[in-house]
């Protein structure tokens, strides 16, 4: 296995549970050295929220919504904040640390380039901004959280490609002290999606996704492997899965 | 804080003693599971009676090789500062 080439996987949707742990289940198969580099394209079956690791769940997810809508939640192992993960495209870079800068603000700003360069592809306009958001015009298209263990860089992130306001906001609640930090009056209008810059279809996004994820890099179409398989099983029904974990804080 | 993310404080109380700390939020904390080491070293030192706060957060920060994104020492300060039981 070449350290630099990267496993580019095909995407596949799953449960909340089992998209957490297989970030992880991938990241302890770098640790291992057992596989490479991989970027990860994925989806959410059912729609979920997932809240970042420090978040108090009952703060910002309505779970009663949730329960309603047949939404799952899940705790991420990041931080970060609340994502509704509907009709989106959900990416991981997971890499050993030397393939990205040291520096956290700025391996945020490279992902940041390659979904800004996604974008250009197909035609939108978008610009990085720190800590960890891309912006369309001034509202929120793409957010991300990173971790660092064992010598492992993991990066999640989404891009939004289509957005229901209503149905995010009935799952989601904003802090009130978010409410008060920003001008924007209506939160639902601080967000916006690829469908509201450009009518393109699901196919074309993804695949500037994966495209500038690509950019100068060598790769290769990977599969998972079924020792990778087997510990995400595991690691969702011990830790994701668990409600001890989700209800943590 | 720094790049809108939020950061709350949850004292736990006994007998008017904070004895527990939870800090919440959406920040970024690195490695992720330093964070109740942190909590527990601010009850431990009692680092709101501290003569520098701020100070006394930034070097164990530094000495684990902790990061947090999101916040700094002085927001957390500033927070502990007002803890009431």
């Amino acid at each position: 296995m070449l350290r630099k080439r990267w496993r580019v996987l095909r995407y596949e949707k799953a449960s909340a549970a089992f998209n957490m742990a297989l970030d992880e289940a991938i990241a302890q198969a770098v640790a291992f050295r057992v596989a490479g580099p991989t970027i990860r394209f994925y989806g959410w079956e059912p729609a979920a929220v997932s809240i970042g690791r420090f978040q108090k769940l009952e703060e910002v997810v309505d779970l009663e919504g949730c329960k309603k809508l047949g939404v799952d939640v899940v705790r991420r192992s990041t931080g970060g904040g609340a994502v509704f993960h509907d009709k989106e495209i959900t990416y991981s870079v997971i890499c050993p640390e030397d393939l990205m800068p040291a520096d956290i603000n700025e391996a945020y700003r490279e992902i940041g380039g390659w979904i800004v360069n996604a974008l250009k592809l197909i035609g939108i306009e978008a610009s990085f901004e720190p800590i960890n958001d891309v912006m369309v015009d001034g509202k929120k298209i793409s957010g991300s959280a990173q971790s660092r263990r064992k010598g492992v860089f993991m990066q999640h992130g989404t891009l939004l490609y289509d957005l229901d306001r209503a149905k995010m906001f009935s799952v989601l609640k904003v802090p009130k002290d978010k409410l008060e930090s920003h001008s924007l009056g209506d939160p639902a209008e601080r967000v916006t999606s690829v469908r509201e810059q450009k009518k393109v279809p699901w196919e074309y996004a993804a695949a500037a996704m994966a495209n500038a994820f690509i950019m100068n890099r060598e790769w290769y179409p990977g599969d998972l492997t079924s020792d990778e398989l087997a510990r995400a099983e595991v690691i969702a029904k011990l830790r994701y899965g668990d409600r001890d974990w989700t209800f943590e804080r | 804080m720094a790049g809108g993310k939020t950061l709350a404080l949850d004292p736990v109380c006994l007998d008017g003693e904070i004895v527990r700390i939870m800090m919440s939020g959406d920040f970024f904390f690195h490695p992720e599971e330093g964070l109740e080491r942190l909590e527990i070293f601010l009850v431990e030192q009692k680092i709101w009676n501290a003569d520098d706060p701020e100070g006394a957060i930034a070097k164990f920060m530094d000495d684990n090789k902790y990061r947090a994104v999101g916040f700094g020492p002085s927001d957390l300060a500033f927070l502990l500062r007002g803890l009431k039981c």
